[in-house]
C-alpha cells in the first residue's frame, strides 16, 4: 500500500535517480522509527557540541578571571541541566520556525501538526520539553500504527518525509 | 721532434676553458701559452743540462755540495725539535703556577653573586616588548578579505564548493535519507508480522501536507501524487485521531 506511485514513474536509468524516485514515492508520507531514531541522535550530537562550545567558552572566561582553565570539573547538575536547555532551546526553534532541526534536515523528515500546518510555537517547546525528558516516547513509534510516537499523540503531530520536495522534483527533471 | 707534441699539448684546453668566460682559468691559459716558448726552449735544452750534469767532474762538485746542505738540513731539524720540546716543557712546568695564581685572585663565587639574574631578566620586559608587536597593525596591514576573495578566485573554490555541496545533497543524503525510507518500512513491517497484525500500516500524512510537498510546481505530470495525495490524505485524516494509536 506504500508505493503505488513508484511503478507509475519513468524507469530510473541510474542509482542515484531509483533512488530519487523512491525517495519521492514516500513524500508526505509518515516516517518511520530508524528515520527518527536517525535525526535525533545526530540532534544530539549537535546539542552534544553546543553544550562543549559553551563550556569551552565559560572556561576560557573563568580562566580569565581565575587564571585556573578547567573544562569538565563542572557539576553534574550544571552539566545535565545545561544539556536540556540547550536541547529544549534547539528542538523548539527547529520546530517551531520549519518543523526541521538539523538531524530532521538530514533525515529528510518533519514535524507538523496533523492537520498539515506547521507546528507553533508553544507546541514546539511543549513537544520539545517532552522529548528531553522522556526520549523513549519516541519507542511507540515502533509498535503505533500510524507511527505516532507518544509525543505525537498527545500534541497532534506527525513527522512525515520530506525532503523539500521541490528541489528533489528539479533535480528529476533535470 | 717530439718537443712539438708536447708544447701543443698545453694549448689544447685553451679552447675548451674560452666559451666558459672562466677568467682565471683564461689567465692561466694565456699564462700556458706565454711560457709555451720557454717550456719548449726547457725541453729543448733538458737533454743538454742532463749531459752536463752526468759529466764526471760536475758530478763531483754536485754531489759535495748536496752532502754539505744535507748536513746542515739535518742539524737544523734536530734544533728544531729541540726548541719545539724545550718550550712544551716550559709551558707545562709554568701553566698551572699561572692558572693558580689567577684563580686566587679571581673569587668567581663573587662574580656570579654579582649578577642580580632577577635584575636582568627584569630589564628584559617581555610584556613591554610584546606590547611593541602591534599585532592589531599587523592584522590589520593584511587585508584577510581581500587576500580570501583571490584565494577564492585563483582556485574558483567557489566552483569547486558549488559542485561538492550539490553533489552531497543529491548522492550522500539522498542514499542516507532512501536507506532510512527502507530501514523504516523493514522495521514496520517487522513489528507488525510480530503483532500478527493483517492490515499493517496507515501511514499517510495530512492532506494539505501531502499536496504541499508532492504538488511543486515542477512535478506536474511526472509525479502521480497529487491525486493519490489527496486520497491517501483523506484516509490520513481520518485516521490522525490518537485513539487509533492505541490499538
Amino acid at each position: 500500500m506504500e508505493t503505488p506511485a513508484a511503478s507509475v514513474s519513468p524507469l530510473p536509468t541510474t542509482k542515484a535517480e531509483a533512488r530519487l524516485v523512491r525517495g519521492q514515492s514516500l513524500q508526505g508520507q509518515r516516517a518511520g522509527f530508524i528515520s527518527r531514531l536517525g535525526a535525533d541522535i545526530i540532534d544530539v550530537i549537535v546539542v552534544v557540541l553546543v553544550e562543549f562550545g559553551f563550556l569551552f567558552l565559560a572556561a576560557v572566561i573563568r580562566y580569565l578571571f581565575t587564571r585556573d582553565f578547567h573544562l569538565f570539573h563542572n557539576p553534574v547538575w550544571l552539566t545535565a541541566s545545561l544539556f536540556w536547555i540547550i536541547a529544549v532551546a534547539y528542538l523548539t526553534s527547529g520546530w517551531a520556525s520549519t518543523g526541521k532541526t538539523l538531524g530532521k534536515q538530514v533525515a529528510g523528515v518533519r514535524v507538523v501538526r496533523t492537520t498539515g500546518k506547521r507546528i507553533g510555537f508553544r507546541t514546539a517547546i511543549v513537544r520539545a520539553i517532552l522529548y528531553v525528558f522522556f526520549p523513549w516516547g519516541l519507542v511507540w513509534t515502533l509498535v503505533s500504527r500510524k507511527n505516532a510516537s507518544l509525543q505525537d499523540l498527545l500534541l497532534k503531530t506527525v513527522v512525515l518525509y520530506d525532503w523539500s520536495y521541490r528541489e528533489v522534483a528539479a533535480k528529476v527533471d533535470a | 721532434m717530439d718537443h712539438t707534441d708536447d708544447v701543443t699539448e698545453p694549448h689544447e684546453p685553451q679552447d675548451e676553458t674560452a666559451s666558459e668566460t672562466n677568467l682565471l682559468g683564461d689567465a692561466v691559459e694565456v699564462l700556458f701559452g706565454l711560457l709555451s716558448p720557454a717550456i719548449a726552449a726547457g725541453h729543448g735544452v733538458a737533454p743538454t743540462v742532463r749531459r752536463i750534469s752526468n759529466w764526471g767532474p760536475v758530478r763531483g762538485v754536485s754531489g759535495a755540495a748536496g752532502r754539505t746542505l744535507e748536513g746542515w738540513r739535518i742539524r737544523g731539524k734536530t734544533e728544531q725539535q729541540r726548541f719545539l720540546e724545550a718550550l712544551d716543557d716550559f709551558i707545562r712546568r709554568t701553566l698551572p703556577g699561572v692558572i693558580d695564581a689567577v684563580f686566587d685572585h679571581i673569587d668567581v663565587n663573587d662574580i656570579i653573586g654579582r649578577i642580580d639574574l632577577n635584575r636582568v631578566m627584569g630589564e628584559v620586559d617581555l610584556n613591554a616588548l610584546m606590547a611593541k608587536v602591534d599585532l592589531d597593525a599587523m592584522m590589520e596591514r593584511i587585508d584577510f578579505g581581500k587576500l580570501t576573495d583571490r584565494l577564492i578566485e585563483e582556485v574558483d573554490l567557489r566552483q569547486i564548493m558549488r559542485e561538492s555541496s550539490s553533489t552531497i545533497t543529491s548522492e550522500a543524503v539522498d542514499a542516507v535519507r532512501v536507506q532510512g525510507m527502507n530501514a523504516d518500512r523493514f522495521v514496520d513491517r517487522l513489528v507488525d508480522r510480530i503483532l500478527f497484525r493483517k492490515n499493517g500500516r496507515d501511514l499517510a500524512g495530512p492532506a494539505t501536507a501531502v499536496s504541499e510537498l508532492t504538488g511543486g510546481p515542477t512535478t506536474n505530470g511526472q509525479d502521480p501524487h497529487p491525486e493519490e495525495g489527496s486520497e491517501d490524505g483523506d484516509a490520513g485524516r481520518i485516521g490522525v485521531a490518537a485513539s487509533d494509536d492505541q490499538g
